[in-house]
């Protein structure tokens, strides 16, 4: 496999900064959820930090928000 | 603003869900300033009375009044009047106590400065003041203490409570109660609630509602009045005895006393002596003490073994079988 | 009116305490990144892909990134930028009436139809915010990598997705009148979308109805101009505000 040549990196920086920050704080702020919280709407805690991670580009958070966080 | 006598008057109202008519022609009224208990089993029709009242369910048949307005299904205008606390008040979690009403003076149309001033004199008067925690965290009596507070809150003419008392620990019970008799000293209040001693302890007037419609309506001091002459009942070994006794007071209510039979084995004693005692071996007597001596002779003389002899106090809990015992009877025949 | 606002408020407070607001515009502002980002990928991955190809004989031509194939990223994103809303949006009312935090409200003399107003305020502010965030980073990276003006018609694709949304909006409250549950609301507003769909293969009639707006995106190359989505969004435009009227009036009649 063919690494990307650093030019080429810098030309995406404008795209990975943003990105990387929003995934991070969705992912945060979804641990901390998930970790504050005891009861959910389905699923557990192990099955949501699962997928939580495993699906942190967005979706994972975007479920566990949809499906699994409790109503207030 | 002009001002009925009566805050509330229901008249004639019917309701029917499905096939099932839960009111059937329920008429009552309540004073300003009075404290009305609204007595019955679950599913007699409490609720669904206050819904009516509150126009969030529209009545088949019937008038209610609001300080002389009519309530109308949809149109809750007469609802500024009123304050509500439901059976199982619900508030929005991510609130605090103090957010919350600040919330509701604001629906209310209460001017910032009184609401300034009212909200902490509320959260002070049900216990909450300082607490800051949102709403998400709160016990079953924490939101009912809140409940009291976002109905009084508008000042209102009449306040509603749907069994304040139900879920609470008798600590909690008495808590509520207390705010209940004092909130009377400048408002009316409805309060529906199958526990009778919360009744006793701070109705002026009390509705029995059973199938239906009101069965027995009074203020406390009836209650009281109908305490004299509550009668007596005995207790026998076997039921044979008992027969041996009632031929025996019988005859002896032709001379000189005037204790009669009152009923034998009817719904009455068996609602008294429910789950404790055989009814059959029972003997309800009417009278006071001069009858029960003359019992009590009658017994020596007929040579009778009694387990208990007991001074019938007519407190609301009998009042309230006995209402409903009437009503048993009837839909039995 | 004071009742409106004091509702307006709660509203708002609640859409930022539950953070479903911070949810929605972290979406968007993902969505707004993602399909410029991955414009740009597109030659670097058809290179990667290029190699293996190359070994089995197949090659490819250089590919050419252009602000259109930004915008077309975008999208194809369309449906995930209604969708998320509409599910975050679709137990707004009948949550209420559920738990019965409306009860309190309700018997305090505020008429129901203010609560649906209220409701409706708030989350066309919300999608507004937020498909503003997403349309407006994808403009914004575009024209510095590339050069939107030689995409035609932009802003009246955007336009048409934004509106679209807002129609979902008015159909999820009027849903809510006489549906108990979000998911049956949000079942619901599928099944009208669905059902848009199978009279929308006929042209004649698919001009007409509001899902013709998901196809913007022929707006971007020129095969179709913003005159022939004039009566989709006419009727989007009348049906958005009929649904809205009718959930109005019709929560009063909806019980607690």
């Amino acid at each position: 496999m063919r690494s990307i040549p650093m030019e080429q990196l810098q030309e995406y920086l404008p795209f990975l900064i943003p990105l990387i920050i929003m995934e991070a704080i969705l992912l945060i702020v979804t641990l901390r959820h998930i970790l504050t919280h005891e009861h959910y709407k389905r699923g557990s805690r192990t099955l949501w930090i699962v997928i939580t991670i495993v699906g942190m580009q967005f979706w994972g958070p975007v479920l566990y928000f949809l499906l699994g966080k409790e109503e207030e | 603003m002009h001002e009925e006598k009566n805050i509330l008057e229901v008249s004639h109202i019917s309701k029917r869900f499905g096939s099932k008519a839960v009111l059937k022609d329920l008429t009552f009224q309540v004073e300003r300033h009075s404290i009305y208990g609204f007595i019955g089993r679950n599913g007699a029709g409490k609720t669904t009375t206050m819904k009516l009242i509150l126009g969030l369910f529209s009545a088949d048949e019937g008038q209610i009044l609001v300080n002389g307005e009519p309530v109308r299904f949809g149109k809750n205008h007469t609802n500024r009047l009123i304050g509500y606390l439901p059976d199982v008040p619900e508030f929005y979690g991510y609130m605090t106590p103090a957010e919350y009403l600040e919330f509701c003076g604001e629906l209310t149309g209460m001017p910032r400065k009184k609401r300034q001033e009212r909200i902490p004199q509320m959260l002070d008067m049900v216990g909450l003041s300082g607490e800051n925690r949102r709403i998400q965290g709160f016990s079953r009596g924490m939101k009912q203490r809140l409940g009291i507070a976002q109905a009084l809150l508008p000042e209102p003419e009449l306040l509603i409570c749907d069994e304040p008392t139900s879920a609470l620990d008798p600590l909690g019970r008495r808590e509520i109660l207390e705010i209940l008799k004092r909130a009377s000293a400048y408002t009316t209040v409805l309060f529906s609630t199958h526990i009778l001693p919360d009744v006793e302890r701070i109705c002026d007037k009390i509705g029995i509602l059973h199938g239906g419609g009101l069965a027995w309506e009074g203020t406390m001091e009836d209650v009281h009045r109908m305490n004299r002459g509550g009668g007596f009942l005995l207790e026998f070994e076997t039921a044979e005895e008992r027969e041996k006794f009632a031929r025996a007071w019988q005859g002896a209510g032709t001379g000189s006393f005037s204790g009669e039979c009152r009923s034998d084995s009817s719904s009455e004693v068996r609602h008294l002596t429910a789950g404790f005692s055989d009814a059959s071996a029972c003997f309800l007597c009417d009278g006071d003490s001069a009858e029960m001596k003359q019992a009590m002779e009658i017994l020596l003389r007929e040579n009778l073994q009694i387990r208990k002899m007991e001074k019938q106090e007519l407190t609301l809990e009998n009042l309230f079988l006995k209402v409903l015992g009437d009503d048993e009877e009837v839909h039995g025949s | 009116m004071r009742q409106f606002t004091a509702f307006v408020k709660k509203e708002w407070m609640e859409q930022v305490r539950s953070g479903r607001l911070w949810l929605l515009m972290i979406l968007f502002v993902l969505f707004g990144v993602l399909s410029p980002a991955l414009a740009k990928m597109t030659p670097w991955m058809f290179e990667m892909m290029g190699d293996t190809l190359k070994e089995q004989g197949l090659s490819i031509g250089k590919i050419e990134v252009t602000a259109f194939t930004s915008w077309q990223q975008y999208y194809k994103n369309s449906f995930m930028l209604l969708l998320v809303p509409a599910v975050l949006f679709s137990g707004s009312v009948t949550g209420e009436y559920q738990k019965g935090t409306l009860i309190p409200v309700l018997t305090k003399g505020v008429s129901p139809g203010i609560v649906i107003a209220a409701k409706w305020i708030v989350q066309m502010v919300t999608w507004s915010i937020c498909y503003g965030l997403a349309f407006g980073i994808t403009w914004a990276y575009t024209a510095y990598f590339w050069d939107n003006g030689k995409v035609s018609h932009w802003f009246s694709a955007g336009m048409c997705i934004y509106l679209l949304g807002c129609w979902v909006i008015a159909l999820l409250l009027a849903g809510s009148v006489f549906l108990k549950s979000g998911m049956s609301v949000l079942l619901f507003a599928g099944g009208i979308t669905a059902g848009c769909y199978f009279p929308g293969m006929i042209p004649q009639i698919a001009e007409w109805l509001p899902t013709r707006l998901m196809s913007a995106e022929s707006l971007l190359n020129g095969a179709a101009s913003p005159e022939d989505f004039g009566k989709a969004v006419l009727v989007t435009c009348v049906t958005g505000i009929l649904l809205f009227i009718c959930a109005v009036t019709g929560i009063r009649r909806k019980r607690v």
